[in-house]
């Protein structure tokens, strides 16, 4: 590395090129190596992003998405520098394919976006197409195991009070490579509804094997297709009416096709927006045993699976970059430098595009253990990076996760029960779904949702909740949002607005609506904390709503407090904050005064 | 100017210093500039097709730093032009060549006579006293062949394309021309990083794929993906050839560090020298004499590398110059996000750079999503959200908040087309078409109606995939099986009623991309405003009996679905015919059930324009449509097509000229909707067509956004397409606006000169001209200074100091100070640039017989900088800052009495404040 040094120390002279007249150039003597990776198409929309503002910097990268196992095979075989895969490594599948075995100490997994695998789906009832679908669990396995084949099947019927169902048969349409989100949906079935699974598993001949894989077996009546793309691609067409596909959230936007909403162990029905899955992975647990890189910082999601916070979504998880940490092959350490540069570009800067795109920007414990991880990169530029300068939208003063925090409390017909909200979801969150009278509550005089009201798609927080949550702690914001979110008018009347509006912990006079309302339309087991404004059912009431949670076994690291920026802009912002409320103050006290004095009101010459 | 690929008619194929025309160009010339004037007029019948009527020139222009190289020995005749090598960035070049011996082929390979074209780097070695060049040692050559599986066999044997010079023992051997990896016996030709690593091995013999710790390929510093080099070049029966090479700097190839880094000598340190270099290929029994690499025989290909002293000697060493590019950016904690339209990217790319090393700004990122997707996120001012997005249409009414209006600035033009990689394939019996074999096609005209026959799935082999079609189809029975054979085609095509079909699936049909997009919307409106197309996708016949597909069917009564097709306008690109084929089950029992094999399997779609239009260069699609008899189970009974063969190529893709340019791939010249004249005239994307295109352009209805007219106006490209920024400044806060306000300014100038370096714009967009521009500055200018409606002003609230900082009138003073010193627009109207030559090239080309010129590049690009200014620091910050806010505050504090004296607002006013100028 000492003829890199010598490159290093010197600069190009100038004096070779000149462009239309333009002074010369100098030219520093580093570049960053190309690299390449593959995998992933689940986490291909927000890594190709990615890839493309990295260019600005004179780093590039090739990122081809052919699949997480086809990006763990071309790790392994070294024709790609790191890999992006959705799981860890499968030294013992359960699927009967064949085993991969890393060398130890050759690679490291480092996080790089969360997100939800929604099921996205095409259904129209008289002609307009359903945008507000629910599904439990069950039903969810049931479909993709060929067991519900009509959308007029009783159980989808239960979950979907405020809608006729067509007697259309239902198309799973499924991953025909070998995929991380395949993996993903399996396991989750297998450890949620094990018998369903365990009976497909023999149906369809892939018995004994019936642990979880990235091969989806498939049965007549099933279609299956090429990455997540194929899959939305499928699903979007007019004749696939009755498909359901299993997706990345970023694809449903894409295609601007729904997502079905998915009963949580809180019985409510949620959709994989940003927040929900920040709230969701709360409960995953990372792995923090850091002597074995075999699993360190993998994710175990049985406690997503089962989370009773009532924003939580099921199928929240992690993908992940596969970092080589050893050179060798055509890996080298200048090229390490390119892989830490992008690594530390996509958990820093890249997580702010997470939810334009789709995704759920990771929390602070993560992006940091992430940090660590690049720090096994043979060659990797080292750099001290003020996390809260990264502007990632989850991190908050105190180590808990902002975007967890501020995420919408769903609306009580969101709720397992016999109301069913209007609003649409994934790419259609503007379009709303006309649900039967009795399903909205009665409460006919209200005004549906959409129109881009209250969207709760992944590009708005639905503004009905915006007050309640601001739980505990922060109850100055409970004010003015809380007051906001009156748009109770949103929905069916008295269904959400009182209940999201959680006013009693805000402080000053001029709170809307405060207390503990329990909503007439809300079905009878609900309870609704005054606090957090949180509605959960009574059987899984306690602690569900503590939202300022820890991720698995890993502490939340201190924040770091701002070191790069230095003591000094510390001491200006304060001054500065000073200045600003020693002059602002005394007007603002003469106008309330002024306000609340009865004759102050007289108009002065020259108002306009 | 954009260098489009030039429709050029084949008078002036392959310009070069020459005296006396061959007997065929001779013949040729006249004859297909009487073709092309006939075409109009003809319904033309076989006997009018005329060998290279679709033109054969596909190489970019020549500059006037082209430059020709000529063969030696074996090779005299053979004469190779480069079209330009100096102020070269990574971009495409042109390598056309005369006087070789046409290639011999097994189907689909290579055995002989065939170029390899590399790039190099490093000082004159000496070894062709006639020809300076490089050493083997650094040249960028071997990884085609190192990938597993191996690359299809339209490459020569594995040997030809490697780095594997001798076999220890073996005849020919030459002990000391290389390393001897004496695990496998086999001698490599290192390779020679510039900064002195040298590689010895490339493949590790004894990796096992799928074992601990193994790596196949070892050389870091390019592979199979990142390589720049053609392994083989196709030499057609009439000598010639052409190739288009991608240029890597530094960044793309850092082992060659062109225009990058430097590499040491004795002195210190120089600039290396870069070079292209050609190693022609010969007869096998020439090429593979005396060694053991491949044992002559009958049929045998050349075997043997290139880098061998025997094929090296003969190799043609081109020099080449690069422009050093800028510094990157540096990181920064907070960036500027934009996200929406594809179109914009390739532009954005080149202006990322440029935007942060002038003008003191955050950097910008770009996430790429829908326009739908973009303008639902502007409009409801999600916190995740960008500040600003690129659409191609205005929000609709109803998403528009009144107290938070939305600013449009143009900021690229561009348009959507149809790029296509198509090699000829001659039926047999006419010699002058024979001798056209492989030749890439250089024009075709197609109509609306065509473009919606591509896209309606209406060809026969987009329906019968499985063998037949569903025994109801009937409409489907008197159509063509793709576009070669559709004489509503061959008469505005009519070179191709010589040609056979190479591939009807891919000729029956576009790459496409996914997902919604304004562009898609745009090609439908063009296809549905022109009558001969709606008639046909109404359900009338044309003129040859084709039917449209029913489920494309704009007849409701028609359609299948019972719903009119283009009611409204998708959208999308859909593939809506239903059919999948079923296989038959497999296996004992028959217990494999393949997965149905439909529309979406056979065509698959692209991510993107960009990777429709890579597609179409690459020639694969990876579609999953080839039976594996061996599937042990349901998911492996479906495996991917293969590439299609070197001289076979017939892609055809919807992309973005952006996209199409930069891969090199040929667009078709498109006709207007409502042109349905016998005569109809077929119009090129070029910079002077894409301005006709946005002159027809129509505001939409109460919005400043032009929209596509697709029956245009006379020379006008009728997919142009425009991109606006979209903005509502008021939803941000005074730093922001003023970063994206920068943006504008740039975009508006700097960013609309044309040409290949950062912060240009690149080939494939038109820049913006007069009013357009004007219009991006001042839309920059209302970022700046915008202030809320008054009838929208809400008193600031009592409860919060928050707004009152961000509210109007402080806006103004809080900018300067903490935004800094914005860079000052230097607004340059860009005149309207003329179309590229369409006819005679007249550049003369240098020939290199003995010293190549090494002469610095002095050409008249200008980069109109912004203003650079200088990074404040904290410091520097502080005392400006502390003033501004004391201004500020105390401003406010006038404000706030001041107001509250005014207009005494009612409660209920008080808490719906929502202040206008708040960060969102």
């Amino acid at each position: 590395m000492s003829r890199r040094g010598l490159a290093l120390a010197v600069l190009l002279s100038a004096t070779t090129l000149i462009v239309g007249g333009a002074p010369p150039r100098v030219q520093a003597a580093f570049s960053y190596q190309r690299i390449s990776g593959e995998g992933s198409s689940w986490a291909a929309n927000a890594i190709d992003a990615m890839r493309v503002n990295v260019r600005q910097f004179g780093v590039t990268v090739d990122y081809n998405p052919s699949g997480s196992s086809a990006g763990r095979k071309n790790f392994l075989n070294g024709t790609v520098d790191f890999a992006a895969s959705d799981i860890p490594f499968q030294f013992n599948p359960e699927d009967g394919s064949a085993s991969e075995s890393p060398a130890p100490g050759s690679y490291a997994y480092m996080p790089i976006t969360a997100g939800g695998t929604s099921f996205m789906y095409n259904l129209q009832i008289n002609g307009k197409r359903v945008t507000n679908l629910r599904l439990s669990g069950e039903n969810v396995a049931k479909i993709f195991t060929g067991t519900i084949t009509s959308w007029s099947d009783p159980a989808l019927q239960a979950d979907n009070p405020g809608l006729v169902l067509p007697a259309r048969a239902v198309v799973p349409v499924v991953r025909s490579d070998g995929s991380g989100s395949t993996a993903q949906f399996t396991s989750w079935m297998i450890d949620r509804h094990p018998a369903i699974w365990n009976d497909y598993c023999q149906r369809s001949g892939r018995a004994p094997a019936c642990g979880f894989t990235s091969f989806y077996p498939t049965v007549g009546g099933m279609i299956a297709q090429s990455g997540d793309l194929g899959v939305a691609a499928y699903v979007s067409q007019g004749f696939a009416e009755g498909a359901i596909g299993y997706v990345n959230y970023s694809y449903a936007l894409g295609t601007q096709f729904p997502v079905a909403k998915v009963l949580n162990a809180a019985g409510y029905y949620t959709e994989p927006t940003a927040q929900n899955v920040a709230v969701s992975l709360l409960k995953s647990r990372i792995n923090t045993d850091e002597t074995n890189p075999a699993v360190y910082l993998t994710q175990n999601l049985e406690g997503v699976y089962t989370d009773t916070d009532p924003r939580s979504y099921q199928l929240s998880s992690y993908s992940y970059l596969i970092l080589p940490t050893v050179v060798g092959g055509q890996f080298n350490a200048e090229k390490g430098r390119t892989l830490g540069f992008f690594a530390y570009y996509a958990l820093c800067q890249a997580q702010q595009q997470s939810e334009s795109l789709g995704y759920s920007p990771m929390p602070i414990n993560l992006v940091e253990a992430g940090f660590e991880q690049i720090r096994k990169i043979p060659g990797v530029e080292v750099q001290t990076i003020d996390i809260a300068g990264c502007k990632n939208p989850t991190f908050a003063a105190d180590g808990s996760n902002t975007l967890a925090n501020n995420a919408a409390q769903p609306q009580a017909c969101d709720a397992k029960g016999p109301l069913q909200c209007t609003n649409g979801t994934g790419g259609m969150s503007n379009v709303p779904t006309a649900v039967s009278a009795a399903a909205t509550g009665g409460a006919a005089g209200g005004a549906p949702t959409g129109g881009g009201a209250a969207p709760t798609g992944g590009v708005a927080t639905g503004g009905v909740a915006t007050g309640g949550v601001a739980t505990g702690g922060a109850a100055t914001g409970g004010v003015a949002t809380g007051g906001a979110a009156t748009g109770g008018a949103a929905t069916g009347g008295a269904a959400t607005g009182g209940v999201a509006t959680g006013g009693a912990a805000a402080i000053g006079s001029d709170v809307v609506g405060g207390g503990a309302i329990t909503d007439p339309g809300v079905a009878p087991e609900q309870i609704c904390d005054a606090d957090t404004g949180a509605c959960v059912s009574a059987a899984n009431q306690p602690g569900a709503a503590s939202v300022a949670g820890v991720v698995g076994a890993i502490v939340p690291t201190t924040l770091d407090q701002a070191p790069a920026l230095g003591s000094s802009l510390a001491l200006l912002v304060i001054v500065a904050l000073l200045i600003l409320a020693l002059v602002l103050l005394p007007a603002l006290a003469w106008r309330h005064f002024a306000a609340s004095s009865p004759s102050a009101g007289t108009p002065s010459a020259g108002t306009p | 100017m954009i260098r489009y690929p030039v429709i050029r008619y084949p008078v002036i194929r392959y310009p070069r210093i020459r005296i006396g025309l061959s007997r065929r160009a001779w013949y040729l010339g006249p004859l297909a500039v009487v073709s092309v004037a006939l075409i109009p007029w003809v319904n033309a019948g076989a006997g009018d097709a005329i060998p290279g009527g679709q033109g054969t020139n596909t190489a970019l222009p020549l500059t006037e730093s082209a430059l020709t190289g000529k063969g030696r020995g074996a090779f005299t005749g053979l004469s190779i032009t480069v079209n330009q090598t100096r102020e070269l960035t990574n971009q495409a070049i042109s390598i056309t060549w005369t006087g070789g011996a046409p290639t011999l082929t097994n189907p689909g390979t290579f055995s002989g006579n065939f170029l390899q074209i590399m790039q190099c780097w490093g000082d004159d070695d000496g070894t062709v006293p006639g020809n300076p060049g490089p050493p083997p040692e650094q040249c960028v050559q071997g990884a085609i062949g190192s990938t597993t599986p191996p690359p299809q066999a339209i490459y020569p044997d594995a040997y030809a394309v490697s780095r594997i010079i001798g076999v220890v023992g073996s005849p020919g051997f030459e002990p000391t021309a290389g390393f001897v990896d004496t695990r496998s016996s086999l001698q490599w030709r290192p390779f020679r990083a510039v900064d002195g690593t040298v590689v010895n091995v490339q493949n590790d013999p004894t990796f096992l794929p799928g074992t601990t710790g193994g790596n196949s390929w070892l050389n870091p510093y390019f592979n199979s993906v990142t390589t720049n080099e053609i392994a083989g070049a196709k030499t057609d029966a009439n000598g010639r050839g052409a190739e288009l090479f991608e240029v890597h700097t530094g960044l793309e190839s850092s082992g060659l560090g062109c225009a990058q880094k430097v590499q040491a000598t004795l002195a210190g340190t120089k600039v290396p020298q870069c070079w292209i270099v050609i190693v022609p290929r010969g007869e096998p029994k020439v090429e593979n004499a005396g060694t053991t690499t491949g044992t002559p025989s009958a049929g045998q290909p050349v075997s043997t590398s290139p880098m061998r002293s025997s094929a090296w000697q003969n190799r043609i060493a081109i020099p080449i110059e690069l422009v050093p590019i800028d510094s990157p950016c540096s990181l920064a904690a907070e960036e500027r996000r934009l996200a929406g339209s594809e179109l914009v990217q390739a532009a954005l790319s080149s202006w990322q750079p440029a935007l942060c090393v002038t003008g003191d700004l955050p950097p910008f990122s770009f996430a790429p999503v829908s326009d739908a997707g973009a303008r639902l996120q502007l409009a409801t001012s999600a916190p995740g959200g960008p500040g600003m997005v690129m659409v191609s249409r205005p929000l609709g009414v109803t998403e528009i908040d009144p107290n938070s209006p939305v600013v449009y600035a143009p900021v690229a033009l561009t348009g959507i087309s149809v790029g296509f990689n198509v090699e000829r394939n001659p039926k047999s019996g006419n010699p002058d078409a024979a001798a056209l074999a492989g030749v890439r096609v250089a024009e075709l005209n197609l109509t609306p109606r065509l473009v919606a026959k591509l896209l309606s799935q209406s060809y026969r082999q987009q329906v019968e995939f499985g063998g037949a079609a569903p025994a109801t189809y009937t409409w489907l029975t008197g159509n063509p099986q793709s576009m070669a054979t559709d004489p509503d085609f061959l008469r505005f095509n009519p070179e191709f009623e010589l040609l056979i079909s190479s591939d009807d699936r891919t000729f029956s049909g576009l790459q496409l991309p996914s997902g919604t997009s304004d562009a898609a919307q745009q090609v439908w409106e063009w296809v549905l405003a022109d009558p001969e197309a709606a008639a046909w996708l109404g359900g009338q016949s044309d003129e040859w009996g084709m039917q449209a597909n029913p489920v494309y069917s704009t007849d409701a009564q028609r359609n299948p679905t019972g719903i009119a097709f283009g009611t409204p306008v998708p959208q999308t690109f859909p593939k809506a015919e239903p059919y999948c084929f079923q296989a038959p089950g497999r296996g004992t029992d028959n217990a494999i059930v393949p997965p149905p094999l439909c529309g979406t399997d056979w065509m698959p779609y692209s991510r993107n324009f960009g990777d429709t239009a890579k597609a179409a260069r690459i020639a694969f699609d990876g579609a999953r449509i080839v039976d594996n008899p061996l599937a042990i189970s349901s998911s492996q009974v479906w495996t991917r097509s293969t590439p299609q063969y070197s001289g076979k190529r017939m892609m055809l893709s919807l992309t973005d000229t952006p996209s199409a340019t930069r891969l090199g791939l040929q667009m078709a010249r498109l006709s207007r909707a409502g042109d349905n004249r016998a005569d109809r005239e077929f119009i090129a994307p070029t910079s002077g067509s894409l301005l006709a295109g946005v002159a027809a352009m129509r505001p939409a209805a109460g919005s400043p956004v032009l929209l596509p007219s697709p029956t245009a106006a006379p020379g006008a490209y009728p997919l142009t397409a425009l991109v606006y920024a979209a903005i509502k400044p008021l939803s941000l806060d005074a730093v922001a606006r003023g970063n994206y306000a920068a943006f504008l300014d740039y975009v508006a100038a700097s960013g609309q000169v044309s040409g290949p370096q950062r912060g240009q714009l690149p080939a494939g967009y038109a820049p913006l001209v007069g009013t357009l521009a004007a219009q991006t500055v001042s839309a920059a200018e209302q970022v700046r200074t915008l202030v809320a409606p008054a009838a929208a002003v809400t008193t600031t609230t009592t409860t919060t100091l928050a707004p009152v900082v961000a509210s109007g009138p402080i806006t103004s003073v809080v900018r300067p100070s903490s935004g800094g010193v914005l860079p000052t627009p230097v607004f340059t109207p860009v005149e309207a640039i003329t179309d590229v030559p369409v006819d005679t090239p007249t550049t003369t080309t240098t020939v290199i017989e003995s010293a190549p010129p090494t002469t610095v590049a002095t050409s008249g690009a200008v980069v109109a900088a912004a203003a650079p200014t200088k990074r404040m620091g904290v410091v520097r910050l502080a005392v400006p800052g502390m003033g501004a806010v004391a201004l500020g505050s105390a401003l406010g504090a006038l404000e706030i009495t001041k107001r509250a004296r005014r207009t005494r607002p009612g409660a209920a006013e008080v808490l719906a404040a929502s202040s206008p100028g708040e960060t969102a």
